[in-house]
């Protein structure tokens, strides 16, 4: 661009220079803008384009259409309440207001000047999932659209997403600001961190995409990327040809009926963990599974769950050593909450006698010197770990209580002798 | 007697050195005229500042709390050390106290000044327990703190840059903020002038369409170092009247002001001993005696040298190096090392710095007792400032220039009736060139539809319809919307033409670090293949520039000689928009494009500064367009006739030198650097059929140079006239028209010529020869 701005302010000034020598127009019209027009604007082009495939016009410049699928598994869920959900005293009227939703739009890097288009939310109604999407036929009629997304989108609703709660929430609270409106989402659950917790560690990404792919075995045919859907809806606006968004439709409708699938299959793990594990279709981080039921708002509810589920990664011999080591350290922390300090003890006797990694050591070196009272077993204990690649805090430990039980042993032998 | 009362003897009698002297001058302490603290100020103000030891205001600054307090815009012209921050503070402070919703935005040119200016903020507030909440939002403030930052800050302290790139295309994250915003403090307004000015006024445009939106409507506050036309300057920047405050009411301690022109080596030729050297000794005898000293030079490369010299002069194991600290400093430097430098200038483990105009404004680095001004800063403003550095305490203080052969340095030794005696120059912007309007408009549509009829600026709506053409903004429902999917103030830089810059990359012994940056075009003509690049003394040479990918990959060297670029240049007549007969010659207004071509380099020995070879450079040219004025010298004009009276051999060098010396002394008559202006001579010119001189504008799309120079034409001329007049030299210098150039093959005088030219030019006669006089602000 920067190559022809010559040319243009060539141009730019013969049009300027024109516009200074015309005498008598420069008085008449100081201002010169365009003569004032009388009554509401048409939204440019509107009138002469024809709608989308299966689109309707909502209101003037505003376009919608509406698809239903079944959905028997997703109102099952629904109905018996998901993990997944805050727990509120009014939590079941909110879940069955529960809606999916989804943004597209005009850049990616945000600011005042990247405007949603194409806005997505499906509710689910009896036993269907009813998809609406609403598409923003020109810039100009941001207003009326806007007007459109405040019916669908009620700010007590409860507002399921993926990666919602950086992005498209705060887009769409800009896009309100911007027309003068104050409008947020209160209730918001976004997906993307507990199946971080889940995947991250299994899966080269969690992007939905991805997740679509490995978690869901959906294969998308001829799916548009992500990074082309600006370019298409500019070329809308240019060529007034809907058939330029058809791909964006279905990339944006995909995406919406896919986040309701990942939201039953989620709440499936998380609410049968052990039984997930077992079946083993679905890899999925164990460990850090636990940790996502531990910290739930619930997590009372939830902790028979976690533990039964570190509890079966220690034993499963087939698993590696390393997330064995975690479940059991992370499984005598939940002992020792909960006052077994029996079972903690049994946990890190059971990792010690098979692993000697020098973390547990310290666990059930503390476990015989303060639960047990048996100082030399713990010594014991400390003095036999394997140092060698292990990280420098841990040594410290070691080697500080070694030191302190050496001196207590030490004072007992006084005394004594 | 103190350190530098003894140094001042010592100087004074010293035959050398006073024999080189053209001017001492002693500038009397001054007494300050006070006013007693407002009476309606809120109680815990009051007990800030008398807890604090101020018991009464400078008048300038009970002045500026009266008329901010009734809502007037205003810009406070304040010399350095004149209690500057109190006078928009107070004012401020009071409507916080009143109204804790109010906000302040407070615009520092550079980053390291909003971090200084912080500190003290903290200290008031916390010092006073005000209870104001203070935050500086710039793009070293971590993503943690912005958001609280945003939310909580009643005063925000930041730079053009983040308001621009950041807050603006931003603006419903700060709507508290702007919404609520009451007081726009600019400081150091008069750095924005030429190219930054003109973004400037731009941003503020933006800014105030901004907070109108959210109904605000802020009261400015600008402060000016001495220019000769703040008011006017303010009033540019921010789009509405002000008011002039400008009763300084501080006292200031006496101060010696040294004008010295370098004795000659070679009288013949003119060639008189080096500025680096120069400043070098001197700055040794002030820091020898125990006096804290400031060197300012004219470029990043001087910079290094100087300072190395000095460090290598105080060279001394066993006395651990006289325990004399000197640094270099200037931009390009990463932000945690120009920070430690200041922090040393404070407390006092550093004695000396050695520093580019980066140091001129008002950082803090404490009290220095002697400012050593290593060639002319390129603006009496300027000079003031960088000789307003020492002495901001109430002591006796000292100011150095040492000349360098420029020109014009040697015009103001020489005349210091100009340097002492005038108004200092005038700053001015031009918010209206086309690429900087068009990008700040991509930006403000962006941030904030527009109608075809807002008056943005002159002639918007045109510019509108260019960015619909691009296809970056579209016409729907009466109004021009964004769209595109970028973010246009990301590729907008407000210091310089291009937005790109080019990193340099360390890669000695492997290792990669990142060492400082410089932008495009700059970096064809100093970073070249085998260039030679001297950062904090240390020296690299260039292994590879790659500037598809902006980067640069140096390796530490040490060699005897630094570098610097051979540029070509091809001139080519686009468009002439406006002829004028003044002068004695036909002057014509216009668009050239300029190619600029570095096709070699010198290799130039340290310390005796001979020539030591030459290197060739592959880079892609860079093309320019920009605004031009021609000067054509038609047979029938009183110009072309005195050109035709010269020997026919005599024409172009006397061209080429009226060429050189114009550029060198237009800097006094227009706030700009000698390289903002630049000077091509064509003897038969394929445009125009005739002898011509272009004098050009050194920025994309011109910044109103090569207007401006027009109008000052006259003037700039006749001190071209007067500074070969008065030269010593018999042939021609580097301090006037140069030197000769053997290569030339002429006969003949250069000098003489060149003075005859221009005499009859000018028509006037040997005898009256009249220093200029510049139209004075």
């Amino acid at each position: 661009m920067a190559h022809d701005l010559a040319g243009r302010i060539r141009l730019l000034r013969q049009l300027r220079d024109s516009r200074l020598t015309r005498p008598s127009t420069a008085d008449e019209e100081p201002e010169s803008g365009p003569s004032p027009q009388t009554g509401p604007i048409p939204v440019a082009g509107e009138a002469a384009a024809p709608p989308p495939t299966g689109f309707s016009a909502l209101a003037d410049g505003v376009w919608g259409r509406v698809i239903r699928l079944a959905a028997p598994q997703l109102a099952q869920v629904v109905r018996r309440g998901s993990v997944l959900l805050p727990a509120a005293d009014d939590a079941a009227a909110r879940a069955a207001s529960i809606r999916f939703f989804d943004l597209e739009t005009t850049g990616l890097s945000g600011g005042a000047g990247t405007k949603v288009f194409l806005a997505g939310v499906g509710v689910l109604e009896e036993e269907t999932l009813r998809v609406e999407q609403l598409l923003l036929a020109d810039l100009g009629a941001e207003p009326a659209f806007l007007d459109q997304l405040a019916l669908r989108f009620p700010e007590d609703a409860l507002y399921v997403s993926y990666n919602g709660r950086a992005f498209d929430a705060h887009q769409l609270k800009t896009r309100f600001l911007m027309n003068r409106r104050v409008h947020s989402l209160q209730f918001h659950v976004d997906l993307l961190y507990p199946a971080r917790r889940l995947w991250r560690s299994v899966l080269s990404r969690c992007s939905l995409a991805e997740l679509e792919r490995s978690v869901l075995s959906i294969r998308r045919e001829a799916d548009l990327p992500s990074a082309e859907v600006p370019e298409r809806y500019f070329a809308y606006l240019r060529n007034r040809d809907p058939a330029a968004l058809e791909p964006v439709f279905a990339h944006h409708y995909h995406d919406i009926v896919s986040l309701s699938w990942l939201f039953i299959t989620m709440d499936e793990i998380l609410r049968r963990p052990c039984a997930w594990l077992a079946r083993s279709e679905v890899p999925f981080d164990a460990v850090q599974a636990a940790v996502w039921l531990l910290s739930h708002p619930r997590a009372a509810d939830r902790r028979f769950e976690a533990e039964e589920l570190l509890n079966a990664v220690l034993r499963d011999e087939d698993r590696a050593s390393d997330e064995r080591v975690e479940a059991g350290l992370l499984l005598g922390t939940c002992h020792k909450r909960a006052a077994r300090p029996h079972e903690a003890e049994q946990v890190y006797r059971l990792l010690y006698e098979t692993f000697r990694d020098p973390r547990v050591a310290v666990e059930l070196a503390k476990q015989l010197e303060h639960h047990r009272r048996d100082p030399a077993g713990a010594l014991e204990v400390l003095e036999a770990v394997d140092l060698q690649g292990c990280p420098r805090g841990v040594t410290d430990d070691i080697e500080y209580r070694t030191q302190r039980l050496l001196r207590k042993r030490d004072r007992g032998r006084a005394l004594h002798g | 007697m103190s350190a530098v009362e003894r140094v001042l003897a010592e100087l004074k009698n010293d035959p050398v050195f006073a024999a080189n002297v053209s001017q001492w001058q002693e500038i009397p302490a001054r007494e300050g005229t006070y006013a007693p603290l407002p009476s309606d100020l809120h109680p815990r103000l009051r007990a800030t500042l008398e807890a604090g030891g101020v018991r009464q205001l400078y008048n300038h600054q009970a002045d500026s709390y009266r008329a901010v307090r009734s809502g007037r815009d205003v810009v406070v012209v304040t010399p350095t050390a004149s209690g500057k921050t109190l006078s928009y503070n107070l004012a401020i402070l009071q409507e916080l106290l009143h109204r804790p919703e109010a906000r302040a935005l407070y615009l520092f040119p550079t980053k390291a000044l909003s971090q200084d200016q912080q500190a003290g903020l903290n200290l008031a507030v916390e010092g006073g327990e005000l209870g104001v909440k203070v935050a500086t939002y710039d793009g070293d403030t971590p993503d943690s703190v912005r958001a609280s930052a945003r939310e909580t800050g009643q005063i925000i302290i930041s730079n053009p840059d983040m308001l621009h790139s950041g807050i603006l295309p931003n603006h419903p994250k700060w709507i508290k903020f702007l919404g609520n915003l009451a007081f726009v403090v600019i400081d150091e307004i008069h750095t924005y002038r030429g190219v930054f000015g003109s973004h400037m006024t731009n941003v503020v445009r933006r800014l105030r369409r901004i907070t109108e939106f959210y109904g605000a409507d802020p009261t400015f506050i600008c402060c000016s170092a001495t220019i000769g036309n703040p008011r006017e300057l303010a009033e540019r920047i921010i789009g509405r009247n002000v008011e002039l405050i400008d009763n300084n009411g501080a006292p200031s301690g006496a101060k010696h002001l040294i004008l010295y022109n370098p004795p000659f080596v070679d009288r013949v030729q003119g060639i008189r001993k080096g500025v680096v050297q120069e400043a070098r000794a001197l700055t040794l005898r002030f820091l020898k005696a125990g006096v804290k000293t400031i060197v300012f030079a004219r470029s990043r490369l001087r910079t290094e040298l100087i300072a190395a010299y000095i460090r290598r002069s105080l060279e001394n194991v066993y006395t651990d190096h006289g325990r004399i600290n000197v640094e270099a400093y200037r931009g390009g430097y990463l932000p945690s090392e120009r920070r430690a430098i200041e922090r040393g200038l404070r407390d006092g483990t550093v004695q000396g710095v050695v520093s580019t105009n980066a140091l001129e404004l008002g950082i803090d680095i404490g009290g220095l007792d002697a400012a050593v001004l290593a060639g002319f800063p390129g603006s009496i403003s300027s000079s003031w400032q960088q000789a307003g550095r020492a002495g901001r305490t109430r002591n006796l203080s000292v100011a150095v220039l040492v000349a360098s052969s420029s020109p014009l340095d040697q015009y103001m030794v020489k005349h210091p009736h100009y340097f002492l005696g005038r108004a200092p120059e005038q700053g001015f912007v031009d918010p209206d060139n086309l690429h900087i309007l068009i990008s700040h408009l991509r930006c403000a549509v962006f941030e904030l539809p527009m109608k075809p009829e807002e008056r943005y600026a002159p002639q918007s709506e045109l510019y509108l319809q260019h960015l619909e053409e691009e296809g970056t903004v579209r016409l729907s429902a009466g109004m021009y919307h964004w769209s595109d999917r970028s973010y246009p103030a990301e590729s907008v830089s407000l210091r310089s033409a291009t937005a790109d810059n080019v990193v340099i990359v360390d890669s000695t012994n492997g290792e990669y670090s990142v060492i400082g940056e410089t932008d495009r075009p700059s970096a064809k003509e100093v970073l070249f293949d085998n260039a030679i690049y001297i950062h904090r003394g240390e020296q690299y040479v260039v292994t590879e520039l790659d500037l598809e990918n902006r980067k640069c990959l140096v390796e530490r060297t040490d060699v005897n000689y630094y570098t610097e670029a051979l540029v070509k240049r091809d001139i080519k007549v686009l468009h002439e928009d406006e002829t004028r007969h003044a002068g004695g010659s036909r002057l014509v207004l216009g668009d050239i494009l300029v190619r600029t071509q570095v096709a070699k380099f010198k290799k130039i020995r340290f310390q005796s500064h001979e020539n030591v070879g030459y290197g060739e450079v592959s880079v892609p040219e860079e093309e320019m367009h920009t605004r031009a004025l021609t000067i054509v010298f038609d047979p029938d004009t009183r110009a072309g006739g005195a050109l035709r009276e010269l020997d026919p051999a005599m024409r172009v060098p006397a061209v080429v030198r009226i060429g050189t010396l114009v550029k060198n002394v237009a800097p006094v008559f227009l706030l700009c650097e000698a390289t903002d202006l630049r000077a091509a001579e064509r003897l038969k010119d394929p445009h125009f059929g005739q002898p011509c001189l272009y004098i050009y504008d050194g920025y994309p799309g011109g910044i109103g140079l090569a207007e401006a120079f027009a109008g000052q034409l006259e003037p700039i001329l006749a001190a071209a006239l007067s500074l070969v007049r008065d030269c010593e030299c018999s042939e021609g210098c580097p301090s006037c028209v140069g030197p000769r150039d053997p290569q030339e093959e002429i006969d003949g005088n250069p000098k003489e010529a060149v003075s005859a030219f221009l005499a009859a030019w000018l028509s006037v006669s040997d005898a009256d020869a009249e220093p200029a006089q510049a139209q004075d602000g």
